[in-house]
């Protein structure tokens, strides 16, 4: 009851509806700030490298995306990868290494991000066991693409969403098609928005 | 008395009552105080159960963020927990604490929008989620307050006009939005406000006409209750006025009864002190004459005030304990001298189903009773009145049926129909030849239809009537010990029932057989002297009734006894013949009934007459019967007591004075009250006659004083109340203010000696001209 008495004091209200703004709005500015802070940038191989564990496509691009089969935000990275998919099935060859800890079994990595990633035609789901490949393709954060053309030249690196978790319209995968279709993208480079690959 | 003709129409006319303005506005304001609780606390349930929908979405979407192997909670959950509690804490705080407020409205619509905003956010921009937005706004709309669309709308337009510049693929899903693509979502959503601000307008419209309606009704409501109040007073007034009236009837009722009465007490006194007087032959048939007119003028003011009364609604019941068998049987028998003398028969069967004690007015009863067996006996030449009372079920309770049957000239059925009205005889010739005001049977119908009963007639023209009435009887507190009829040790005797009258004959014939006798019936003299005669056995008793055609009573007994001196012989006849009895005696009958019998007092005369000896019996039988005899036809009355008379009226003094003189008593008078305290005070009386309207002080405070003042000496003097009052409750009140008796004026000679008697007898031994 006093509390409720002292918020009938005129000074009192305003300070704790200012506090309370003050709070909404810090805590907006956070998601704001935490929705658009990228992920640790690749270091990527140019070339696509001899030991790969998959073959390179033949006469056509070959997209490999490296994911953490339980981060959230990636569900809108392969999401992104299925439109591309169906935007251009045909002049791609896709896959999708999934993180599997050393110590883990297989099953760790079988989650419905992993289900559906394989479930989209033409897209390949490999486990990554303890990130060897994302280690050696120089990933570090959940959902970084690399688009090597058929010659096995890195013609892009980077996120496939526009945000954290944010499926739509988005750089990188605007940058894929344009590439896809023979163009010249405006960025070859996006930020990547997702976890990390890699423990800390 | 004002009737529905005098009353104007009612009419209300909202219009024309006092402006309604104000209260319809507080109507209105009061709906939409309750329309903003309501919607306040329907928001407070919102809002808590989105923030919980949205921390359950953001565990069940992100609920860890990742790095390797490692994970902790996502930021999501973090962010949906607190951010989404605190734009939840301060609506849900104002909704609960304030409903009613502008501001609580506007915060809830301003973090109802940010809260769409966070779930948009946090379920990754889906499109889906923006449906949040619009389903806030027709949310809000509840409040019936368009002005609370205006920040929410602001917020909505806000949040996309920034996410369109910073962050546009978060809320148009493209990276290529224009710059004013804000607007075109701000514009759908200020399409829906402008529907649903015609919805709030529209709403706030119908709670206006509402309101007038319902102050409306109010005004016509409150005019109404107005109106009714004063229809209340004035009908209070008239009812005031009528029981004013009413009251002043009663008052000249009783005055009329006291004046008329009065005056009578001095006619009849006079003329029955005249008639004790030396007279030659022609004196005494003036004198005659002059009492027997004033006896049936005393009838028609008896009749009329008990009309009146009644008519007047003042006629009051007195309900009590009261032994039915006794109170008929005692009617009956008063009524069975004049029947008598016309020589009818009178009988009067009460069932056994008739219990021995009842609630119910006797005395009301009793007046029915004599009304019409008056009647019956009135209108009959030859044959019987019989009185016929049994007892049947009525609902949970019993009721008394009573039918009077009489052989007399009977009523036309045209006749029947209005024979209960006032005024009314079968015949306006009856009235001339019979007398009688012909108000008899209304206020018989009137007093039974009180008790909440009935009463009919069925008559064929020469042929006689019967009429009917039921009264509701109720059980009695103190119910007195039925009345057990010892007839064992008759059971198996044979007796003879002589008598012409079938109905006596029957009714005889019952009785005995219930007792366990073998009764033979025979129609007259000769029949049973056939009977006795033929019979293989003796007959040990014969019931005979005295008046018979062909060969009476006393031919039989004079036969029976020379005949057959085994025989002994009860005869009943009718107090109206002298001499009876003594020829009865003569001729060695044993013993001798007054008719109507009564079944009690038949069994015992049986009983004794049987048991007693042959030596003995025969003598101590005749002391009995005779006794019994003289005890109903002629009391013994008390003699020389010391009597004080207290009456104003110099008339009524000199009547009483005459009176109690004539019986041997001594007397003073006094001439009110306070005379009547101070001679009690001085002398020492048996018996103080008190007239009741006196001047100065009246009976009953005299009475209250002499019973005070008692209380000290601790003696008690029979009073007896004298009065011209005969309304309704005087009985009651001069029993209540302490007296034994009541006599109404005028008081008739016979029955003063009796009520003297009967008082005097419970507190001293009465002496007798014989002691």
């Amino acid at each position: 009851m006093s509390v409720l008495a002292s918020l009938k004091k005129p000074a009192v209200a305003v300070a704790a509806v200012a506090l309370w703004v003050a709070s909404v709005g810090f805590g907006m500015s956070v998601l704001w700030r935490y929705s658009n802070t990228p992920g640790h940038a690749a270091t990527p191989l140019i070339d696509w490298p001899a030991d790969a564990p998959v073959q390179l496509g033949k006469g056509r691009s070959t997209l490999v995306m490296f994911a953490h089969p339980n981060c959230p935000c990636s569900r809108a990275s392969i999401g992104e990868l299925a439109i591309l998919m169906a935007q251009a099935p045909e002049k791609l060859d896709a896959h999708v290494f999934f993180y599997l800890p050393a110590n883990e079994s297989s099953a760790w990595a079988r989650t419905d991000l992993w289900e559906s990633a394989r479930s989209i035609p033409g897209v390949q789901a490999i486990e990554d066991p303890g990130g060897a490949f994302a280690l050696r393709f120089g990933a570090f954060t959940s959902g970084q693409t690399l688009l090597y053309n058929p010659r096995g030249r890195l013609v892009f690196h980077g996120g496939i969403t526009a945000a954290r978790g944010h499926s739509g319209d988005n750089n990188g995968r605007q940058a894929i098609l344009a590439l896809l279709q023979g163009g010249s993208p405006e960025r070859n480079v996006t930020p990547v928005f997702g976890c990390s690959l890699r423990g800390e | 008395m004002p009737t529905a003709e005098s009353y104007p129409i009612l009419t209300l006319d909202p219009n024309t009552s006092d402006d309604i303005t104000p209260r319809v506005r507080e109507l209105v304001e009061e709906q939409q105080n309750r329309n903003y609780t309501h919607t306040s606390r329907l928001f407070t349930i919102l809002m808590l159960v989105q923030w919980a929908a949205g921390i359950a979405a953001a565990i069940w979407i992100s609920p860890r963020t990742w790095a390797g192997s490692t994970s902790q909670i996502h930021l999501h959950v973090w962010l949906a927990l607190l951010l989404g509690g605190a734009l939840t804490s301060l609506p849900v705080f104002l909704t609960i604490t304030r409903p009613r407020d502008a501001f609580t409205r506007h915060t809830v619509a301003v973090c109802q929008m940010l809260m769409s905003a966070l779930l948009i956010h946090l379920s990754g921009g889906r499109i889906e989620t923006h449906f949040h937005v619009f389903g806030s706004l027709a949310f809000l709309a509840y409040y019936r307050d368009w002005r609370v669309l205006i920040p929410a709308t602001i917020v909505v337009a806000v949040d996309h006009a920034a996410r369109g510049v910073f962050f546009p693929q978060s809320v148009f899903g493209i990276l290529t939005a224009s710059p004013w693509r804000w607007l075109e979502h701000a514009a759908w959503v200020v399409f829906e406000d402008v529907i649903l601000v015609k919805m709030c307008l529209q709403g706030v419209q119908e709670m206006w006409e509402i309101a007038t309606r319902q102050a409306s009704i109010e005004s016509i409501s409150l005019q109404l209750e107005d109106k009714v109040l004063k229809r209340t007073l004035e009908l209070e007034h008239a009812k005031e006025a009528a029981e004013a009236a009413n009251r002043a009837k009663s008052e000249f009722l009783a005055n009329m009864s006291h004046e008329i009465r009065t005056p009578m007490n001095g006619v009849l006194g006079m003329t029955e002190l005249a008639l004790d007087t030396d007279l030659n032959a022609e004196q005494r048939e003036y004198l005659f004459v002059a009492k027997s007119s004033a006896d049936a003028l005393l009838t028609v003011i008896n009749d009329i005030l008990d009309f009146s009364k009644i008519e007047a609604g003042m006629l009051d019941l007195n309900v009590a304990d009261c032994q039915p068998r006794e109170s008929i049987e005692e009617t009956a028998r008063t009524l069975a001298l004049s029947a008598h003398q016309k020589g009818l028969e009178l009988v009067c069967d009460i069932h056994s189903s008739v219990p021995d004690s009842v609630r119910c007015d006797e005395m009301r009863v009793r007046q029915i009773l004599v009304n019409l067996v008056g009647n019956a006996v009135k209108f009959t030449e030859h044959g019987e009145v019989v009185i016929s009372v049994e007892a049947k079920p009525r609902g949970d309770g019993t009721e008394l049926h009573f039918a009077i049957r009489d052989t007399g000239i009977g009523i036309s059925p045209e006749k029947q129909r209005t024979i209960f009205q006032a005024f009314t005889q079968a015949d306006s010739s009856s009235t001339r030849r019979h007398g009688g005001t012909g108000l008899g049977l209304t206020i018989s119908k009137r007093l039974v239809e009180l008790m909440g009963g009935r009463i009919w007639v069925e008559s064929e023209l020469k042929r006689g009537s019967t009429f009917g009435f039921t009264i509701p009887i109720g059980v009695t507190a103190n119910p007195s010990e039925p009345l057990v009829l010892d007839s064992e040790s008759l059971r198996g005797i044979s007796v003879l029932v002589v008598d012409d009258n079938a109905t006596n004959r029957r009714l005889l014939a019952g009785w005995l057989s219930r007792w366990g006798m073998r009764p033979l019936l025979a129609e007259s003299g000769p029949a049973a002297v056939k009977i006795l005669e033929s019979s293989a056995e003796p007959i040990p008793l014969v019931v005979t009734d005295v008046h018979m055609p062909r060969m009476d009573g006393f031919a039989l007994v004079q036969y029976i006894k020379t005949h057959m001196r085994s025989a002994t012989v009860v005869m009943l006849t009718s107090g109206s013949y002298s001499g009876d009895v003594a020829r009865s005696r003569e001729l060695g009958a044993e013993a001798y009934l007054i008719k109507p019998v009564r079944q009690k007092d038949l069994l015992q005369t049986i009983r004794r007459i049987l048991a007693a000896s042959p030596a003995f019996g025969q003598a101590a039988t005749w002391r009995d019967s005779v006794r019994q005899l003289e005890r109903t036809l002629h009391p013994r009355p008390a003699f020389g007591l010391r009597i004080l008379v207290a009456e104003d009226n110099l008339n009524n003094q000199q009547v009483a004075l005459s009176l109690l003189t004539k019986q041997g008593h001594s007397v003073v008078v006094v001439a009110d009250g306070r005379e009547a305290i101070e001679a009690v005070e001085r002398e020492s009386f048996d018996l103080v006659l008190m007239d009741i309207q006196m001047p100065d002080m009246d009976g009953f405070e005299a009475t209250e004083r002499i019973r005070a003042r008692e209380k000290i000496t601790n003696t008690r003097i029979p009073i007896v109340a004298m009065t011209a009052h005969a309304m309704t409750g005087d009985r009651e009140k001069c029993l209540a203010a302490g007296m034994e008796a009541y006599i109404s004026k005028p008081i008739r000679r016979a029955e003063l000696i009796e009520v003297i008697t009967r008082v005097t007898a419970k507190v001293k031994p009465v002496l007798t001209p014989d002691s």
